[in-house]
């Protein structure tokens, strides 16, 4: 049973850490993809000739 | 006995959770103005990046109810249930390492899944296809309002109230799931993502000062909680195959359902079609995969903090393990919520509530957009002719979010939970997977796969539904004399496997006439 515990700890620290890093990338870069999906929508509707 | 029940959620935290909820159906009203075609309305115009796709993949996937059927199953089974974690990872990183189906199908550029099946085995399949999704789709969210209300009433200590308190649970998430249906209904894919994308930002956030609160608690910390399970419950709390509600076919059984819903289950997979290409696509699964990990990891630790308090105080003992800390738990259900509650101080546990509400929202506006698009572009469209245009469409998606939110309201709120929601979830899931998977494989890399075949397969998927009653069926072979059990997930494996020999059998000794690779990119 020990080796399972051991095996849950690292893999605890392992999975949050890799989440941390994780969502301090993806949230100020989503910000960014974000505004870029609206632009992009916006230009497809000005192309269209889209009011 | 009463006051075990009270929790640090206080009037500010209701404040919190209120301004929350009102800015994520104002946010969706706004966006409405970047929608102007169906395939802005149902994957946001194809042009998500990575990190926007991700976020909001991970969104998706990080609902409310993923959170409290994941602790229902680890307050039983501990750190074996979270296996399935590590296996959603493994999923997730096979997928984006390989493109494995994922990349085919953004290739296609798809609005919907069972679009596949019709450029693969024709229309009828599709609205078979269709069909079946939106009937185990429907079927599968039919308990999430109710896990939302224990929710709910157990982390706001409305449980000491009087005992009305059920029903006013039941009147907040009934005006939940109005607000869900209003943002979906306006917005579409555009304001599932930014409100995802939202959720994703709020629930990193909760979900980390969770751990957080677990972690530092002079009663709880890894060590205090790693041995209080291992003295009561020992070695199956950690190892799946000798866990007595577990073993080797539950692991192999969830192996399969991951691995297949991770690209044909409509709402996960429809961030392969968002993606604006192939590589972004398995750049989101790929790096999602710690995402896949955390959504049960995290409740699961919970769960686990929620033995060990009750492990250390004897009312609540008696409240969840009546039989004594070895033995079987009751009202699972209740334990999660129950100790966020009781951890978390007021003010910061509104925001984790706001977090996890707007997950319930989350998990909503998707599954709600992406089962009625189905019903809209697989069933109806298909049954008219193809003669519904791109407004049209819109409107019947429409009508369909508001006709399952209605089955939401009346069949969800009042079902009885059952002892494991997980088993649930995996075999609503089954009955359109188990098609569904070996037809899409098949369709993209088995050149004879045929069209008899596929519906085969389909039609053999229906077979899970006797999966929903397996106590009745065990009672019956027990008053028989029988000593054989069957389980949910041996009937699930079973069907898998069924459906897949089903599939081969057909296609094998009836071919279609005209070669279908011609229709499909050849792989």
């Amino acid at each position: 049973m020990d080796a399972f515990i051991t095996f849950w700890t690292w893999v605890y620290a392992l999975g949050i850490a890799s989440f941390c890093v994780l969502a301090i990338v993806l949230i100020p870069l989503g910000a960014r993809d974000l505004a870029a999906l609206f632009r992009s929508l916006s230009s497809d509707a000005e192309d269209q000739g889209d009011p | 006995m009463g006051e075990v029940f009270v929790t640090n959620f206080t009037a500010i935290d209701w404040v919190i959770v209120a301004i929350y909820l009102m800015l994520s159906v104002l946010v969706g009203i706004w966006v409405n103005r970047y929608i102007h075609n169906v395939t802005d309305y149902l994957v946001g115009g194809r042009a998500s990046r990575t990190s926007l796709n991700v976020a909001t993949y991970i969104g998706t996937g990080l609902g409310l109810v993923t959170l409290m059927y994941a602790s229902i199953d680890a307050f039983s089974n501990g750190f074996a249930y979270v296996t399935l974690a590590l296996m959603g990872f493994v999923v997730g990183v096979i997928l984006g390492a390989t493109g494995l189906v994922i990349g085919p199908l953004r290739e296609m550029k798809l609005l919907t899944i069972p679009e596949f099946f019709e450029r693969r085995y024709g229309p009828r399949t599709r609205i078979v296809a269709g069909s079946i999704c939106a009937l185990a789709g429907i079927l599968n969210m039919g308990l999430f309002p109710k896990l939302g209300a224990t929710f709910i009433t157990y982390v706001t200590g409305l449980s000491e109230g009087s005992g009305s308190h059920e029903l006013t649970i039941n009147v907040v998430t009934s005006l939940l799931i109005v607000a869900v249906l209003l943002y979906t209904v306006i917005g579409g894919m555009v304001s599932v993502m930014l409100t995802d994308y939202l959720q994703f930002v709020v629930l990193s956030i909760g979900m980390g000062l969770g751990v957080y609160f677990c972690l530092i608690h002079p009663d709880l910390g890894w060590n205090n909680m790693v041995g209080t399970l291992a003295e009561h419950r020992g070695e199956g709390m950690f190892n799946p195959i000798v866990n007595e509600n577990y073993g080797w076919i539950w692991v192999c059984f969830n192996f399969v359902v991951l691995f297949v819903a991770s690209f044909c289950w409509a709402p996960e997979a429809t961030r392969a079609l968002t993606a604006r290409d192939v590589a972004t696509t398995r750049r989101t699964f790929l790096v999602g995969a710690p995402g896949q990990f955390i959504r049960l990891g995290v409740p699961a630790l919970w769960a686990v903090a929620a033995f060990c308090l009750v492990a250390a105080s004897p009312a609540l003992t008696e409240h969840f393990f009546p039989f004594g800390l070895d033995g079987e738990a009751r009202h699972a259900s209740q334990a999660m919520p129950l100790v966020i509650g009781k951890i978390v101080p007021s003010g910061l546990l509104g925001l984790l509530v706001a977090g996890l509400l707007a997950a319930f929202m989350s998990t909503h506006d998707s599954y709600l957009l992406c089962w009625a698009s189905v019903i809209a572009r697989d069933v109806v469209n298909p049954l008219t002719g193809g003669a519904l245009g791109g407004q049209a469409q819109i409107r019947v998606t429409r009508i369909g979010v508001v006709l399952i939110g209605v089955f939401l309201l009346v069949w969800g709120v009042w079902y009885e939970l059952p002892d494991s929601v997980w088993n649930y979830m995996a075999v609503t899931g089954t009955i359109y997977l188990s098609g569904a998977g070996v037809a899409l494989l098949g369709g993209i890399y088995w050149k004879r796969a045929s069209t008899v075949g596929a519906l085969a397969a389909f039609t053999g998927g229906l077979v899970s539904i006797i999966g929903l009653f397996t106590e009745q069926i065990n009672e019956r072979l027990e008053n028989m004399g029988s000593g054989f059990e069957i389980t949910s997930p041996m009937l699930g494996l079973f069907n898998y496997i069924f459906c897949a020999v089903l599939f081969i059998a057909f296609s094998l000794l009836f071919p279609d006439r005209r070669h279908a690779s011609s229709r499909v990119p050849a792989k």
